[in-house]
């Protein structure tokens, strides 16, 4: 959402056909027509059988699916993008509509352990109005706090919406009702896991890329490494780490108390720690080294000391490009965290993990979607504040 | 006052500046004047510490540049660069304030400091203090460089090229400014240049350097008129030197009482000799406008106007005589 495509953007702004727009039209409409929207199933675990969305509840799948093509074409010949982002959210709120319908409707007269599953058709249409909505918001390249704003409204409304009770009747609701408490405490965890990583990169990482942007030799020799540990696969790295630390603490069983183990939160920690410090030691150098050679210059012959001219100069100027990088670890983070779970780390990884093990798909996506979800969450507002950092200075 | 004694800089086998003495008196304008890679640069940034001296002192005020903490010795040394090398995430008012807010001044001393300076350089402080360099132009950006170099008024102000990225017309009309703030201010000035133009419009003192040795250092009236052979004599340019003599001086020098050959008829000035009408010199024009006019005009007497009456007047003669060899 930060980048802003000038030409794009003026062209767009008056144009009464967006080609743009059609690119995420057509698939959507293609999706509804060839993908079941919903999936019965007589219990949780066997594949079902799906239902297009012309056929959904009485009077609302023909309605709808009208609707929902109307809005999809809606977004080709609008002619503002404020009136396309409106659009697109516009279609995604009457497919979750739609699909509430539908599963009320499936489940009012059916046996006891029925499901009922969103399908491809729903996802997918879901997807493209959302990213046509999203589109038509970075062409209209608005100010960060303006952008916060559409943010927390569209998070107000999806949290209305799933309070109210209208979804209740899908399976992955159900899978909610079911695992309230395991997902209270796997989003604890999650938070965690990407917190607690943060800091301790930090701390190293920032001080370790002002050590590499000062001197060849410390860079000559951190990077290298720090980029093995970025091509580490993470679940080899999780088990790597294992073994070091179950000999620490067989050494100092003292190590216990502080919830130090072999396995657990510590070793993910330690990892999701090590995968950060390449793109925040990598950023810092970056942001460091564009910092002008002349302004650096004036600092130091103007009296500056070296710390004055790291916190007044050199810091403000790099921080901007040192935030870029914290948020590509916080997005980073926020996904690697899932594996976390496999070695009993915690976070959304729980739910995804168990409900492999079952085969309860709608288990998966109950683990999944919070993750996409706090990924979103984290760009839009890192996004923001780097804008707001860049916007200060024209 | 600043004495620089056998100063030095050795860069592995390379000699950079090969053991150069100068002095510049309090309120006078150095000029250090040479080629690329003659060592003038390396000189000046001896003398705030930017480059440490291999040998030789640097006395400022009758203390040792060498033995004084960095920092507090560069507080007191203003620096122009010729990248500028603004802050761009400050405004122009919190660049201009940077020294002072070193030093730990004020906050209204330094917010009347910088309007006072911002004026001076001919930037309203009302449009100008909050804009970021950014939003500036190349010559304001390069005003408010020089605003924020005196804005603690330093001791020693040393300037690298400092109007050397401006386009000509705005260069020359940022010397004029300097040079007349300058004549105002009485700042002790070390300035290195490769334009011989600018060190004769702001030096009192110009230094020829080449391969790291100062070749010739004089007034810039004695470079003209007696340039050593070699290198000095290709840099200064014989071939104008006249006109570039008579460019360090102006009318008010050689005027003469007037005679009554001038008389004021309304806003028109009648030469009765002639019978035309004639445009006056100002008494701060150069000669060399002068002979311009002279020339031009086909005359061989101009008068000189001050709030539009006639003070005086000049000769063709004497204008020949101070762009002249000396017998």
């Amino acid at each position: 959402m930060g980048i802003s495509v000038p030409l794009q953007r003026r062209a767009g702004s008056g144009a009464p056909f967006s080609h743009a727009a059609l690119v995420y039209a057509v698939p959507c409409v293609l999706a509804l027509l060839a993908l079941p929207f919903l999936s019965f199933r007589p219990n949780r675990i066997v594949s079902g059988e799906g239902v297009q969305v012309w056929d959904v509840a009485e009077g609302w799948g023909l309605v709808g699916t009208a609707a929902l093509f109307v809005l999809a074409g809606a977004t080709v010949l609008a002619g503002r993008q404020a009136a396309r982002a409106l659009l697109g959210f516009l279609g995604v709120a009457l497919a979750m509509a739609v699909a509430g319908a539908g599963a009320k409707d499936l489940m009012a007269d059916a046996p006891q352990f029925a499901r009922v599953s969103l399908g491809g058709g729903f996802w997918l249409s879901c997807a493209f109005f959302a990213l046509a909505a999203a589109d038509a918001l970075m062409r209209l390249d608005l100010r960060p706090l303006v952008r916060l704003a559409v943010a927390g409204f569209v998070a107000a409304a999806l949290a209305a919406a799933l309070a109210s009770g209208w979804f209740d009747s899908l399976s992955l609701m159900q899978e909610y009702r079911a695992n309230a408490d395991t997902f209270a405490a796997a989003f604890r965890g999650h938070l965690i896991l990407v917190g607690g990583s943060l800091l301790p990169a930090l701390a190293i990482g920032l001080p370790l890329g002002w050590l590499c942007h000062v001197s060849s030799r410390a860079r000559a020799v951190a990077v290298p490494i720090l980029n093995i540990l970025q091509t580490t696969p993470s679940i080899a790295m999780f088990g790597l780490l294992m073994i070091p630390l179950a000999a620490l603490v067989a050494a100092i069983p003292e190590l216990r108390r502080f919830g130090i183990a072999g396995i657990g939160v510590t070793p993910a920690l330690i990892a999701l720690t090590l995968y950060s410090l390449l793109p925040v030691v990598a950023n810092t150098m970056a942001g460091f080294r564009a910092v002008p050679v002349e302004t650096r210059e004036a600092g130091r012959a103007m009296g500056m000391t070296r710390w004055t001219l790291l916190r007044q100069v050199e810091l403000p100027l790099a921080a901007p490009v040192i935030l870029t990088g914290v948020r590509i670890v916080v997005v980073q983070n926020i996904g690697l965290a899932a594996v976390a779970a496999l070695i009993g780390g915690g976070g959304f990884g729980t739910l995804v993990f168990r409900g492999m093990g079952q085969t309860a798909m709608d288990l998966v996506l109950l683990g999944t979607l919070p993750i996409i979800a706090m990924a979103i969450v984290a760009t839009i507002l890192f996004d923001a504040a780097i804008d707001t950092m860049q916007r200060r200075r024209p | 006052m600043i004495e620089v004694r056998e100063l030095t800089k050795r860069f592995g086998d390379r000699i950079a500046v090969d053991g150069i003495s100068f002095e510049v008196r309090d309120g006078c304008v150095l000029a250090l004047v040479g080629t690329s890679g003659c060592g003038k640069s390396t000189t000046l940034r001896m003398i705030n510490r930017l480059v440490d001296p291999s040998s030789g002192e640097v006395m400022i005020d009758g203390r040792n540049a060498l033995d004084m903490p960095l920092e507090q010795l560069r507080l007191g040394i203003g620096y122009v660069i010729q990248g500028i090398g603004l802050f761009p995430h400050w405004t122009v008012a919190r660049n201009v304030a940077t020294v002072p807010r070193l030093m730990g001044w004020e906050r209204e001393r330094i917010e009347a400091r910088v309007s006072e300076l911002l004026e001076l350089f001919q930037l309203d402080p009302g449009e100008f203090a909050g804009k970021y360099p950014s939003e500036l132009s190349g010559g304001q950006q390069q005003r408010v460089g020089v605003a924020r170099a005196i804005a603690a008024e330093p001791a020693v102000l040393l300037m690298d090229e400092p109007f050397g990225a401006l386009d000509p017309i705005t260069r020359q009309r940022l010397q004029a400014e300097f040079a007349a703030i300058q004549r105002r201010r009485r700042m002790t000035v070390i300035l290195v240049t490769h334009d011989m133009d600018e060190a004769f419009k702001l030096a009192d003192t110009i230094a020829v350097m080449d391969e790291g040795r100062i070749l010739q250092i004089a007034s810039p009236e004695e470079l003209l008129r007696e340039p050593r052979q070699g290198f000095v004599r290709t840099l200064v340019g014989l071939d104008d030197r006249a006109l570039r003599i008579l460019s360090l001086h102006t009318v008010d020098e050689i005027r003469r009482e007037p005679t009554g050959r001038w008389e004021v008829r309304g806003e028109t000035l009648i030469d009765r000799e002639s019978g035309r009408a004639v445009n006056g010199l100002g008494a701060g024009d150069t000669l060399r406008e002068a002979a311009s006019r002279i020339i031009w005009e086909a005359v061989e007497t101009l008068p000189v106007l001050e709030a539009g009456s006639v003070v005086g007047e000049v000769r063709a003669d004497d204008v020949w005589a101070a762009g002249g060899r000396r017998a």
